[in-house]
């Protein structure tokens, strides 16, 4: 018994020891299964950490992380989403060890709206906080058909946080539901810790990649060249158009001190002509944080315009332009602004600019200035007569003259057309400026070779000084100009000082032409009409028109006094019209045998003569053959075909032509060949001088058998005394006008001197008779 | 060879036949019997072990592992339960074989020396199976398997259609898994 009890006590103890055995091994196991997690985990992390460290790629290091997760935690499936523009969408990173199930999984999952928080990877970026389903529980999860065909039951999300934001979501699918372990959730928040860090790296370098694209296109393509150096005067920064522009290797060394880059750009044989001077002028300008801009002339003699600019860091950074071809489109356009293409002297601009410089020294410093103002005197025959091209010649001659005569102190320009002036400085005048004017008229007056031809022009010119005559730009240059027209109306190739009456002189021509454009409008003008009488018959033939201007202040004024003002504003044609129409209307009235004269200005041919004429006189009544018009040589001077094919067309209407003032002027006989006048008028001057010429009879005779015998009529004007009547009405058939025969009347005067014309006309031939003994004859007949 | 194998055939024999059996069985093997689940022995002691067992049974060698297979499943599925819940069958059980061995083993025993299967699907419910090991302890495979098709309940046909002991470069089994028999499941794994 007692061996029994003996042995059933060993058993016991035995077992016990048995017990003791295996709770020791249970113990140590549950210590080495957490050992070996904790490794698992460890090493995970350190493989996370060391991928992150070598910089492999984002999608490697969540599959990495994806597939630790799911191998230590037994799960089976895991996905990552990223957050981009506020919404999420797959990094298309999946990890599982079945390749049907991920594709099954990566299918549903598209086909859901992930940022929707009513979906688990929206609800846990929208939460910040992990959310772990049971499908089975959760109504709302859309993915259940595909777990379940997957075998899957548990869906977990975990956010990837970096910097207090979340950038991602996790998510992880297990074959159980998923139960909270701690260990587990702070292994993911680890992981996915580390996920973060490597997605937020690897998209500020990706940034960072981004911009510095960014710049280098934007540094490639500028047109300028850039370059940076920082605080220490080292190079920072350089584009390829920098060593473009001064012919440098283009990979010059960041880092290079600016005593490198000098030296460089010394070496090419390009860089600035004091490249070490402008290197410490950098500096300086850097150090005292301004801005500035310089221009600098390279060795190759290019220019270079450098903009520099001080970076809040110490550096600085520079653009570098080459400007050469912009300095030389700017200084041909200050020549062409400045300067007359044709002759290359200053132009007005220029010369009104160093006039009034010289006008404000003048107020400092004292002294004196003289203006000349010179007009060539026959530039415009030039011009027509040889072309422009030798217009041109003849002022390039001119300003190499003018040139010529000045002191390199004064000035010379041209003006426009055949302007010129100088500006004289620093002289003593008058004396100086007058002396200058001479040389100058002297010099001009010599001839100049124009192609073939040689041709004289001298001109005219004008002083004014100052202070003398005015210390205003304009006012010096318009007393110069009066001083000009003096000059001119003097005769020409003179000069003469302002003066102050040619102001005032102006200033009444000023207001006569205001006078003119009123009187014109209140009808001050009218015509007076004085008789022609036919030396055959001796009865009146009719009577020229003549314009008079009666002013309310100055009377009557004579038509010598404000014809040619009228010529020059542009008011004749007006006063041209207004005559003829009136003459036609009076003429109208008249027994029909007489007839009227109306003068035409040469200016009258430039607007529609021809239509005028017709309307005149379809207005009137007028018969054409009783309309004669006087026109002066001056219009056939122009001689253009124009003029002579009006002049035609109006005596093809019926209406005559006469050449009035025959004898003066030029009077070439040539006027008479180029246009079938029907009568020439003598001029008055060969019927004063019939008493003290002898030649002046013979010449009136000649002309008068001239124009005979080319079936002319012709007039004498200025017939004042019997005698004149006597010898010129010898039976040659002339007319006669002139005061012997009445002085210019008005309109209303006419039907009294037609009335008792006869009367008047024998008293006449009886003082003729009287005065000498009377030729008699066929001059008589038709008393 | 890990101890927990040693205790597990300790549990095994000692069951069926009494505790004096083991002893003896460590004696006649001349082996010093200190196993702990938590170390590892020399394989010549192991196989010494089994050649004992088999002279004192009765029984061919490979007929006493596949007993020993079969007979140690409960127990395995009785200590460590998560690695049969989480295979809903005996074909999704097979399969984690490899998961256990070198997830779970290893977890506890670094270190370990674990086979390797290679699985290969056949037509549907077959499943091919390819062991490789220096111990050559298919017929303990054989065992597992059967223990395994005990505990869900179901048939299992096992062809052995390569062995390493005939000279092959490694076990071929071909498993046909049958559907489980209704309410065996329970008990077979009391049994």
């Amino acid at each position: 018994m007692e061996m029994f009890e003996e042995v059933a006590r060993l058993e016991r103890r035995l077992a016990r020891e048995r017990d003791a055995r295996r709770q020791a091994e249970a113990i140590a196991e549950r210590g080495l299964h957490e050992l070996y997690l904790s490794q698992q985990r460890i090493e995970l992390l350190q493989r996370l950490a060391s991928a992150a460290v070598d910089g492999s790629p984002l999608a490697e290091i969540v599959g990495l992380a994806l597939s630790g997760l799911c191998t230590l935690c037994g799960w089976q499936l895991g996905h990552l989403f990223l957050v981009e523009d506020g919404a999420l969408r797959s990094a298309e990173v999946w990890h599982g060890s079945n390749g049907g199930t991920v594709e099954r999984m990566r299918q549903a999952t598209r086909e859901m709206d992930p940022t929707s928080p009513t979906h688990l990877p929206g609800r846990v970026a929208a939460s910040a906080a992990p959310a772990l389903i049971n499908i089975e529980e959760d109504r709302h999860f859309v993915r259940t058909a595909a777990m379940n065909a997957c075998g899957l039951r548990g869906a977990a999300g975990f956010p990837v946080h970096c910097r207090g934001r979340v950038i991602g979501v996790a998510e992880l699918f297990s074959p159980d539901p998923f139960v909270p372990d701690t260990a587990q959730l702070l292994l993911v928040a680890q992981v996915l810790s580390k996920v973060g860090m490597v997605i937020e790296r690897q998209k500020a370098e990706q940034d960072l990649l981004t911009a510095k694209r960014q710049l280098d296109a934007a540094l490639a393509n500028m047109s300028q060249s850039l370059v940076m150096f920082d605080a220490s005067g080292r190079l920072s920064v350089c584009n390829a158009r920098f060593a473009e522009l001064y012919g440098l290797r283009a990979d010059l060394p960041a880092g290079s001190t600016l005593e490198e880059v000098l030296s460089c750009l010394a070496s090419s044989g390009t860089g600035p002509e004091e490249a070490a001077k402008f290197g410490a002028l950098r500096r300086l300008v850097s150090t005292a944080g301004h801005r500035s801009y310089d221009v600098a002339t390279l060795t190759d003699g290019r220019v270079v315009g450098i903009s520099h600019r001080p970076m809040a860091d110490g550096g600085w950074v520079e653009t570098h332009e080459d400007i050469t071809e912009t300095r030389r489109v700017q200084a041909r356009l200050t020549q062409l602004a400045h300067f007359d293409g044709l002759t290359g002297l200053p132009n007005r601009l220029l010369f009104q600019d160093r006039l009034t410089h010289a006008l404000a020294r003048l107020g400092r410093d004292g002294g004196a200035i003289g203006l000349l103002c010179l007009d060539l005197d026959r530039f415009k025959e030039v011009n027509d007569t040889l072309g422009h091209k030798a217009g041109d010649d003849l002022l390039r001659q001119v300003a190499a003259r003018l040139s010529g005569c000045v002191r390199d102190s004064d000035m010379v320009a041209r003006l426009g057309g055949d302007e010129f002036a100088i500006l004289q400085t620093g002289a003593t005048q008058p004396a100086s400026a007058a002396e200058l004017a001479q040389r100058v008229l002297t010099e001009l007056e010599r001839p100049y070779d124009i192609g073939s031809h040689r041709v004289v022009a001298g001109g005219s010119i004008g002083i004014a000084l100052a202070p003398r005559d005015g210390l205003d730009v304009d006012i010096l240059m318009r007393n110069a100009d009066l001083a000009m027209y003096r000059a001119k109306a003097n005769g020409r190739a003179g000069f003469a000082l302002f003066e102050p009456s040619m102001h005032e002189a102006m200033q009444a021509r000023v207001a006569m032409e205001a006078d003119l454009r009123r009187g014109l409008s209140r009808e001050e003008f009218q015509p007076f009409y004085q008789p022609i009488i036919d030396t055959r018959t001796y009865t009146i033939s009719g009577f020229e028109a003549l314009l008079r201007w009666h002013h309310p202040e100055r009377g009557l004024v004579p038509p010598d006094d404000f014809i040619p003002l009228a010529e020059e504003i542009g008011l004749i044609g007006a006063l041209g019209r207004m005559v003829l129409r009136r003459a036609c209307r009076d003429a109208a009235g008249w027994p029909a045998a007489v007839s009227v004269s109306v003068n035409i200005s040469p200016l009258q041919f430039r607007g529609n003569l021809l239509d005028e004429v017709k309307a005149a006189l379809e207005d009137t009544g007028l018969k054409p053959q009783r309309l004669e018009l006087e026109i002066t040589e001056t219009v056939l001077l122009a001689n253009s075909d124009a003029t002579l094919a009006t002049l035609r067309e109006i005596k093809a209407l019926g209406v005559r032509i006469a050449m009035d003032d025959f004898g003066t002027g030029y009077s070439s006989l040539s006027y008479l060949r180029q246009f079938p006048f029907d009568r020439v008028k003598i001029d008055r001057s060969f019927v004063k001088e019939l008493g003290q010429r002898a030649d002046s009879a013979a010449i009136v005779r000649a002309v008068v058998n001239l124009c005979h015998s080319l079936g002319m009529a012709t007039t004498a004007e200025g017939v004042e005394t019997a005698w004149q009547l006597a010898k010129i009405a010898d039976g040659s058939g002339v007319s006669v006008q002139g005061y012997l025969f009445g002085k210019p009347r008005p309109s209303a005067d006419v039907p009294s001197i037609l009335a008792k014309s006869q009367y008047d006309i024998d008293c006449v031939l009886r003082d003729v008779q009287a005065d000498e003994a009377y030729p008699g004859g066929g001059g008589g007949g038709g008393r | 060879m890990k101890g927990i194998i040693f205790n597990l055939l300790e549990d095994v024999v000692s069951d069926v036949h009494g505790p004096a059996t083991w002893d003896l069985l460590l004696l006649e093997a001349g082996v010093s019997g200190a196993y702990s689940s938590l170390g590892s022995y020399p394989d010549e002691e192991w196989a010494g072990v089994v050649k004992t067992a088999s002279a004192k049974l009765g029984m061919p060698e490979a007929d006493v592992l596949r007993w020993f297979g079969r007979a140690a499943m409960p127990r395995l599925a009785q200590g460590y339960p998560h690695y049969f819940t989480s295979a809903p069958n005996l074909r999704a059980f097979v399969l984690t074989l490899n998961q256990i061995m070198h997830g779970e083993v290893r977890k506890l025993y670094p270190g370990a020396v674990c086979p390797y299967f290679d699985f290969g699907a056949l037509e549907s419910g077959t499943l091919e199976m390819v062991y490789r090991s220096p111990r050559r302890l298919c017929a303990l495979v054989e065992g597992f398997v059967q223990g395994a098709a005990d505990h869900y309940a179901e048939q299992v046909a096992l062809t052995h259609k390569a062995c390493m002991h005939h000279g092959a470069p490694a076990c071929v089994f071909r498993l046909e898994c049958a559907a489980p028999v209704a309410g065996q499941r329970a008990g077979s794994a009391a049994a």
